[in-house]
């Protein structure tokens, strides 16, 4: 349209050319002043040839655009260099259009002007173009946007299986960003068996182009999770290339909500087999369209003779109106029922049923089916009417009816349990078979059979106790057991009898329990749990009466013995301290007149020694308190009755919750016993007195002995003493020696004292004290004591003590006398022959401890090895004879023994043994 | 510090701290002491030639302190004893002093009474030495004697005169008066009186 570039030669005036063409041109001048615009120009942008300057021109240009346009315009200018943009104008109407704009140099003349080099700066109007072009940029974005945004997987493969392309979403999906997986084989993503279907599939779309195919496939995330996929490919022609679209869905969910399903309904459908119910389905309108395996079983019957109405052929006769109404009425009102029933099984045996029918609806409330189940609840009837039975026996037992009675309840309750039984129990008398009860068997039969023996053919029930095992008869008219009975039985056309021992506790038999029937008949299982039922709760009947009549019989034994002991046994509550129950003897022991009836616990308290009854009721509110055993004795004062001594004993008795209700006790009168305990107590006494005088008499006798053993320390001491100051008096004084002196001064002192304390504590009258002694050191205490009187008669004292025995339960001082005895008594034995004394200790096997005294002296007189311990038997002249009885005495009264023994040399030997006061420890 | 002449003295007690009192005390004022605990033990001891005596417990066990004089003097063991005891009888006392003792002490004794009756046992133990040297000598001198002799000896201290021994013994009055002559001068005896001193210090049984 424009020239470019100077053409001198050309001869035509661009000026009027430039006027006439469409495109809007503005002619610049080098100094950027605006030469002129053309027509187009003018009428476009509504300017006049005189108003458009260099920022005139500008002005037109869109401000959004002007800032751009001038930044490159006067880049143009400035390089000398083409230009070309796009910018909006405004046009006179002051709506702005799309324009593209180039700059050309060109060279003017114009009239006489000398030429010049101008810049035309033309505008060609693209608006239309470009609003084409915006409205398809819109279009691709709002495509892109639906593909990459779409919640579906988009995935385009090229001929070769290669990834084209992928939507994002896409690629999310299966945890891949989109550049990993562009390039890709797309088969790859595929879960490996379903590889080559997939690849089947993709290469029939691309043999049928244009025409769409489904299908479903696992594929694998990054992660490794498998997820199910749906997808539909489509074969098309790209830039003349062959690639597939494919449109993916994740079913993954659906997949697992339809396999759940799929799952729930195959259990439903082991459920229904197994579960222990007759399971049945009907129809709206109550005819049965399926039931469940176990209920054709039970029935037996085909398919056909149950479903619909059939199914009413298996009800009890008796049931089946009152069935068939309940349902009925149940499919009339859409109401779930309920019933009991009777349904035949296969082998003809009624069970009863608990059958339950619920209806189901859909969402608008109509009854689309109704569902049924029936539980066999047969055992369970049985049992609960067995039960009952066995609850009506029990409370007869308790109520103390008798035997006959609850004898004939338990035939009556066989009887219900099973149709067309005749039950009968006889009574082990000895070796023959009593009348026990027998209510439905003719009379003439049972008085024939009362008193029939027992014996290895015997009938049912004679052979049963013989055997002491069930006799199962069938018939009876064949039975070989039966010969003597046939004929009656057979008269009385009973026909098959089978009769089981019933046991005691103990395992003896006592009864028969027989059930006949009138035809032949072998019990059933069931037969025979009846039976073992109604055997042991016949046991417990019988049983309990016998043990009633032992128990009436020991009652009265108990009284006689109560009698006897003088020992009443009695039951109070703690709460009121009332008697409960008391025996007999209770208010002979007690001293209150059974005629008067039970005392009141003041009354009891009444008759209790005052001095004792402080101490009674102490002891009773403490037991109570502790809720303990109670032993207590007291005296009791009956009216003109000598004083009397009572032991009480009591035990409490505490309900489940530990709560105190009673004591149980027992009154014992213990007068003789504590007269007895009195008197022995008053010969202790008198034994520690005696004791006492003889230790006086022969610490008198021993007076010079002890002198001459006394007199030795204080010697040694005066001599000491005398040495000491002799040392200290010295012209060279030897204090070291001085010292020794002195502090053997003091020993000797402190032996002197010792020496004196031992024979005051033989002075002494105290109480008999029991304490753990050293059997070994109460030997040294009185060699050391007796060693004076021993040297008075040169007679030497060796101990041989044996080490780590145990200690025994003595009173030291009475111990001590009775060894001062015996090794005096050896001592005094050698007078006239000195020789040695010897004490030992030692253990005897049976644990006790044993102490020794051996002298070398004149000996035992011959057979008086026990009459020696007597009083006043003594085998020396001077010898007062108490001093062996008393040393018997001590001995037995610390529960040891003592005995006398010729040595085989010359002399005695004397020992007594003692209890251990504890056990050695090993 | 204590010479082995020293006298030294036995205690025999059956009581260790008696023995041990009495050793110390014995010690204090310079006196050797050995000390047994039983009679038995103090047999066993061989007696020294210097001067000693015994310290002795009446009672003792098996064998007691008059026993143990009794055996001593028996043996013919010269050693002067002093008892002691616990308590003291009046027979038990003159038991002991009849049979040689020297002092009798009861528990508890003075000390000095027991160091002196030391002292005075020593001198008697001196003493009796002395005596038994002589008549040790005296028997050597007798023993000199012939058969003869000895019995002219004993008519001699029987009072007899020469002619009457003669007439007795059937022999001259020569011959007697020899044997007088022999007698005398053997024994170292100045007169038939002296003579007489010696057998009677001999206890030569008199000839009747």
């Amino acid at each position: 349209m424009i020239s470019t570039g100077p053409e001198p030669s050309e001869p035509v005036d661009l000026r009027n050319v430039i006027e006439t063409i469409p495109a809007l041109v503005v002619c610049a001048l080098p100094d950027s002043s605006v030469a002129f615009v053309n027509r187009a120009w003018r009428e476009y942008t509504g300017f006049t040839p005189q108003q458009p300057t260099e920022s005139h021109w500008q002005s037109a240009i869109h401000p959004d655009d002007r800032a751009r346009f001038l930044a490159e315009w006067s880049l143009a200018l400035s390089a000398g260099k083409s230009f070309e943009t796009e910018a909006r104008l405004r046009s006179a109407d002051g709506r702005h259009r799309w324009f593209l704009v180039k700059k050309t140099m060109a060279v003017l003349r114009t009239g006489k002007d000398k030429p010049s080099l101008v810049t035309l700066i033309a505008f060609e109007d693209i608006e239309e173009r470009k609003q084409a072009e915006q409205a398809r940029e819109e279009t691709q974005e709002q495509w892109r946007t639906a593909f990459e945004n779409s919640p579906i997987m988009y995935f385009i493969v090229d001929a070769a299986g290669a990834l084209i392309s992928v939507n994002n979403f896409g690629a999310e999906q299966m945890g891949y960003t989109v550049d990993e997986l562009l390039g890709k084989p797309l088969l790859n993503s595929f879960f490996e068996p379903d590889r080559q279907a997939v690849a089947d599939h993709f290469r029939e779309c691309f043999d049928h182009p244009g025409q769409t195919l489904k299908w479903e496939a696992r594929k694998i995330r990054k992660d490794g999770t498998v997820v199910w996929v749906r997808e539909k490919g489509n074969a098309v022609c790209f830039r003349k290339r062959r690639v597939l679209l494919i449109a993916c869905e994740d079913i993954t969910e659906q997949r697992r909500a339809e396999e759940a399903a799929q799952r729930s309904e195959s259990e439903l459908r082991d459920v229904i087999k197994l579960v222990p119910a007759y399971v049945w389905t009907a129809t709206p309108d109550g005819a049965v369209d399926f039931v469940n395996e176990r209920w054709r079983d039970y029935s037996g019957l085909m398919m056909d003779r149950i479903l619909g109405w059939s199914w009413v052929s298996v009800l009890h006769p008796d049931d089946l109106s009152k069935v068939a109404a309940a349902w009925n009425a149940a499919v009339e009102s859409g109401q779930s029922m309920e019933a009991e029933t009777r349904v035949r099984r296969a082998d003809g045996e009624y069970r009863w049923w608990f059958c339950r029918n619920v209806p189901l609806r859909d969402d608008l409330g109509s009854l689309v089916k109704w569902y049924g189940t029936g539980i066999d609840i047969d055992d369970r009837k049985r049992a609960e009417s067995l039960l009952a039975g066995e609850k009506r026996i029990l409370e007869m037992v308790a109520r103390g009816e008798s035997l006959a009675e609850i004898l004939d309840g338990l035939c009556r309750l066989v009887e219900e349990q099973a149709a067309g039984v005749l039950a009968s129990i006889l009574l082990v008398d000895g070796g023959s078979l009593r009348h026990g009860a027998a209510p439905s068997l003719p009379r003439p039969y049972t008085d024939a059979i009362d008193g029939a023996p027992i014996g290895p053919a015997a009938g049912s029930c004679g052979t049963a106790a013989y055997r002491g095992q069930q006799v199962i008869v069938e018939d009876i008219a064949a039975d070989p057991l039966w010969a003597d009975y046939r004929a009656l039985a057979l008269s009385h056309s009973l026909r098959a009898c089978w009769s089981t021992p019933v046991f005691s506790s103990q395992g003896k038999v006592i009864a028969t329990f027989a059930m006949y029937y009138r035809e032949r008949r072998s019990p059933s299982a069931r037969d025979q749990e009846v039976i073992e039922q109604i055997t042991h709760l016949a046991g417990v009947a019988i049983e309990r009466k016998l043990t009633q009549e032992v128990l009436r019989r020991s009652e009265t034994h108990l009284a006689e013995a109560q009698k006897l002991a003088h020992m009443g046994s009695w039951v109070w509550e703690a709460r009121t301290r009332n008697a409960l129950y008391v025996s007999g003897e209770w208010y002979r022991v007690s001293g209150f007149d059974p005629g008067a009836g039970t005392p009141t616990w003041a009354q009891r308290l009444a008759r209790v020694h005052p001095d004792d009854c402080a101490a009674f009721q102490a002891k009773i509110e403490r037991a109570i308190a502790e809720k303990s055993d109670y032993d207590v004795e007291f005296r009791i004062v009956p009216p003109g009755g000598p004083v009397r001594f009572i032991r009480s004993v009591g035990h409490p008795v505490l309900d489940p919750s530990g709560e105190l209700l009673q004591f149980l006790a027992v009154e014992i009168d213990v007068t003789d016993s504590r007269q007895a305990e009195e008197e022995r107590e008053r010969l202790r006494q008198q034994l520690a007195h005696l004791a006492h005088l003889d230790r006086v008499s022969t610490i008198g006798e021993l007076t010079a002995s002890l002198a001459h053993e006394i007199k030795q320390p204080i010697g040694a001491a005066v001599t000491n003493a005398a040495a000491c100051l002799r040392l200290l008096n010295r012209d060279q004084p030897d204090v070291a020696e001085a010292r020794d002196a002195a502090l053997e001064m003091a020993r000797d002192a402190r032996r002197a004292a010792d020496i004196v304390d031992r024979v005051r504590s033989l002075y002494q009258k105290g109480t008999p004290r029991q304490e753990a002694v050293d059997v070994n050191q109460v030997i040294e205490e009185m060699v050391g004591m007796l060693a004076g009187e021993a040297s008075k008669f040169s007679v030497a004292m060796r101990t041989n003590l044996a080490h780590g025995i145990p200690k025994v339960l003595a009173d030291r001082v009475q111990l001590q006398q009775a060894l001062m005895n015996l090794m005096l008594n050896g001592i005094e034995a050698m007078h006239d022959s000195p020789g040695e004394l010897s004490i030992e200790s030692g253990l005897a096997e049976d644990g006790q401890v044993l102490v020794s005294v051996t002298d070398a002296g004149i000996g035992l007189p011959a057979g008086d090895s026990v009459r020696i311990f007597n009083a006043f038997v003594t085998t020396k002249p001077h010898g007062t004879g108490l001093g062996l009885a008393i040393t018997r005495s001590i001995i037995e009264s610390h529960g040891g023994s003592i005995r006398a023994f010729a040595n085989p040399g010359p002399g005695a030997t004397f020992q007594f043994a003692l209890p251990a006061a504890e056990p050695l420890s090993a | 510090m204590i010479a082995a002449d020293t006298p030294l003295v036995f205690v025999v007690d059956d009581d260790a701290p008696t023995r041990a009192a009495m050793l110390r005390l014995l010690k204090s004022v310079g006196l050797r002491a050995e000390s047994f605990a039983s009679p038995q033990d103090f047999l066993g001891r061989e007696l020294p030639d210097g001067p000693c005596c015994l310290v002795l417990d009446v009672r003792l066990p098996q064998m007691s302190g008059l026993d143990l004089q009794r055996r001593l003097i028996a043996d013919g063991v010269q050693i002067p004893v002093i008892f002691i005891t616990g308590h003291g009888d009046i027979p038990m006392t003159v038991k002991a002093m009849k049979s040689g003792a020297v002092e009798f002490l009861t528990k508890p004794f003075r000390d000095q009474d027991l160091l002196d009756a030391i002292q005075q046992a020593l001198q008697c133990q001196t003493e009796t030495r002395q005596q038994q040297h002589e008549i040790g000598l005296l028997k050597e001198r007798y023993e000199t004697l012939t058969a003869r002799e000895r019995e002219v000896m004993g008519l001699l201290v029987s009072g007899m005169l020469t002619k009457q021994i003669a007439s007795r013994l059937g022999t001259s009055e020569i011959t007697a008066q020899v044997h007088r002559g022999q007698v005398m001068r053997k024994m170292q005896a100045g007169s038939p009186a002296e003579l007489g001193r010696i057998a009677e210090r001999l206890k030569l049984p008199e000839s009747s």
